[in-house]
């Protein structure tokens, strides 16, 4: 992750996940946090915002794979399915597969080094190696 | 109708009809057998932009001459039907092919943003590294004009310091021939043979065929080299197998028996560069078609007026 991004963490998550402000301030204060926290607590830190605007939005990230959830009592607490990082991480991994898996539909301009390798072809790449360190070992034999 | 007007339709439609010509003739010899086992990447580009180089060719140093030499400059003559249908043909061609070169570059570029917003800068071989944190193991030389190497830290962590330094030295190869360029030129080739499988296969084997001498000439004749390379290509193609990447991400039509060859390639003695045969030949041809043709250019002339009054 380079530097200028976390700097700019939440603007950058904002961009990059396409979550609203709410979404993002919320994240960022269950990250935080570091631990469980319900609605209530989360109330405390956002002295502007009304109880069921913070639930819904919880649930929301929450349905959208970002929070997980327990009971705690009769509300739910939440917490963070990943770190800042990692969230960001699996963002750009997601774009970039987005890119790539546009360039199969059609021709942009890249080289890449290994291309399609089917579930099938593991035993292939299995013998190629076997091969390869055979090679290795006649080698290394060769020059004892 | 304005001469210049009339003479621009004229290019354009011996371009088609060349274009037609030229790319019925290779499917004919590709149908007949042609298949061009071990061509160099440069035989099989010649191949593949012959319909709309030798087209283009004969329009501007054939076509244009023998109009511009017979043909009354004051007469206004008015175009037929065939004349024009052959002109809004190649000018369909020619958009299609620029719409493919540019929503190629386009994606190229898009896929270069996004990579270089993460992007660490790293030392590279040749061309510029970048090295981007994303799960997908991606090595690759991205874009046409000004080619960056984007390595993924998993292909790093994956291959030993040698090895990786073999991967980067195989990409700068791409980028030392400006393969992406050629790529460019073969996707954006304005012919009908973009939309046949023929077009697809010939691109597909000139894919194949420069992975082959970038791999060669990453490695040179360095057995400890060539071995370096061939354990990071599966150890890579390992990568892309691996059931935790969401898709397959880096799926084109080249196959793992293609890494396959590649591996047995780099482990066999290395073998003497192959040299281009075909497209020297070609260019020859090309160079030589302009000379040969002006004695024609009376009949050419008048082909060319059979053409314009056809259907009129």
């Amino acid at each position: 992750m380079s530097s200028q991004w976390r700097a700019n963490a939440p603007q950058a998550l904002r961009k990059r996940s396409g979550l609203g402000p709410l979404e993002t301030r919320l994240l960022e204060l269950l990250w935080a946090r570091a631990c469980a926290t319900t609605v209530r607590d989360l109330q405390g830190a956002c002295p502007g915002l009304a109880y069921n605007t913070i639930m819904t939005t919880l649930d929301r990230l929450y349905r959208k794979q970002l929070l997980l959830r327990r009971r705690d009592g009769r509300a739910f607490a939440y917490e963070p399915r990943c770190t800042r990082d990692e969230l960001l991480s699996e963002l750009v991994s997601g774009q970039v597969s987005e890119m790539l898996g546009a360039s199969q539909r059609s021709s942009v301009i890249l080289s890449t080094l290994v291309r399609a390798v089917c579930e099938t072809d593991a035993a292939l790449l299995d013998q190629l190696d076997a091969l390869v360190q055979a090679e290795r070992r006649k080698r290394r034999d060769g020059r004892k | 109708m304005n001469p210049t007007l009339l003479l621009t339709l004229v290019l354009l439609a011996t371009f088609g009809l060349v274009g037609v010509v030229l790319s019925g003739l290779l499917a004919l010899l590709w149908r007949g057998g042609l298949r061009l086992r071990g061509a160099t990447s440069l035989d099989l580009l010649g191949l593949r932009l012959l319909p709309s180089a030798g087209s283009l060719l004969i329009a501007l140093t054939v076509a244009l001459p023998a109009f511009l030499t017979y043909e009354p400059h004051r007469e206004h003559e008015a175009a037929g039907p065939l004349l024009l249908a052959l002109a809004a043909f190649a000018t369909a061609c020619l958009a299609h092919g620029l719409w493919r070169g540019w929503w190629a570059c386009a994606a190229a570029r898009s896929l270069l943003r996004h990579c270089l917003r993460e992007a660490q800068p790293g030392v590279g071989s040749g061309a510029e590294l970048h090295m981007v944190d994303v799960a997908e193991p991606l090595v690759a030389l991205i874009g046409a004009w000004r080619p960056r190497i984007v390595a993924s830290e998993s292909v790093r962590a994956a291959c030993n310091p040698e090895e990786f330094r073999e991967v980067l030295a195989h990409e700068a190869a791409h980028c030392a021939t400006r393969d992406n360029l050629r790529l460019l030129m073969l996707v954006a080739a304005p012919d009908v043979i973009a939309w046949t499988r023929l077009g697809a296969r010939l691109t597909a084997g000139w894919r194949a065929a420069a992975e082959r001498e970038a791999d060669q000439r990453a490695t040179g004749a360095d057995p400890e080299r060539r071995l370096a390379l061939a354990s990071a290509l599966i150890k890579v193609a390992r990568l892309v197998n691996r059931g935790d990447v969401s898709r397959p991400a880096l799926g084109m039509s080249v196959a793992v028996d293609d890494v396959s060859g590649r591996v047995r390639g780099l482990l066999a003695p290395p073998a003497r560069t192959a040299r281009a045969r075909l497209l020297p030949l070609l260019a020859a041809c090309g160079l030589l078609l302009p000379l040969f043709a002006v004695p024609c250019h009376a009949v050419l002339h008048e082909l060319l007026e059979q053409l314009v009054r056809f259907g009129r």
